[in-house]
């Protein structure tokens, strides 16, 4: 994640995309999408495990707790299926 | 009473263990405020994942859209909202990575542990800084 990011920042300011050509053209080229979609896996197990310790942390009321967990799991999988569709039609 | 958590502490030692979580009561030395803001910048940009998302769908989608992101982008709140995202970023970027170097023993004296504390500190915000310029120009 943290050499995507440095790729990513990277690459915005090299290439400098500023209009919506330049930016399709960005995004498009398949192993920066497959990079993309990688970078969002682990993003999303890290997110996991740092929102979980978070709430077990400060969530004592484990019902209360198990419900947040539930959603924070079920958002995550929405945004991989979200992010991943966004990428296949790109 | 004391006897009786000492009682309560030898036969259940989860039930009477202290525990102080609460955020404003604790004393805040660099290396703390370093790690629980590591864990508020995480959370900040756990829930702007959504935002993310629509803000990529959107400047994808068609040039008139493309269009509209830019323009939300050069209001006052998004460029607020967007400097506070990229600290964010870049203060859980540079704590990930000390982090990590701690994993392997690497900086775990206290002395050292302070110095790579600023280094965050001093990245994080010089990161921020850069951007936001690059981004002005």
């Amino acid at each position: 994640m943290a050499i995507y990011s440095v790729v990513l920042l990277a690459r915005v300011l090299v290439l400098t995309p500023g209009s919506y050509g330049d930016w399709l053209a960005f995004s498009q080229p398949w192993w920066w999408r497959l990079a993309t979609w990688f970078f969002w896996l682990s993003l999303s197990s890290h997110a996991w495990l740092g929102v979980r310790d978070v709430l077990k942390d400060y969530v004592p009321n484990v019902k209360i707790r198990m419900v947040l967990l539930k959603l924070v799991m079920l958002a995550l999988w929405v945004y991989l299926v979200w992010i991943t569709l966004l990428l296949c039609n790109l | 009473m004391m006897n009786s958590d000492r009682k309560a502490q030898s036969t259940n030692p989860k039930k009477v263990r202290p525990k102080n979580l609460n955020l404003f009561t604790i004393r805040m030395p660099i290396n703390a405020l370093v790690s629980i803001l590591h864990r508020v910048t995480g959370c900040a940009l756990f829930l702007a994942l959504p935002l993310l998302l629509v803000t990529f769908q959107l400047s994808i989608s068609s040039a008139s859209k493309f269009q509209l992101v830019q323009d939300l982008m050069h209001s006052p709140l998004a460029k607020l909202i967007l400097l506070g995202l990229a600290w964010s970023f870049f203060h859980h970027f540079f704590a990930g990575i000390r982090h990590l170097a701690m994993d392997v023993h690497w900086a775990t004296t206290l002395i050292k542990a302070r110095y790579t504390s600023k280094m965050v500190f001093v990245l994080g915000g010089l990161a921020t800084l850069l951007l936001a310029i690059s981004w002005v120009f």
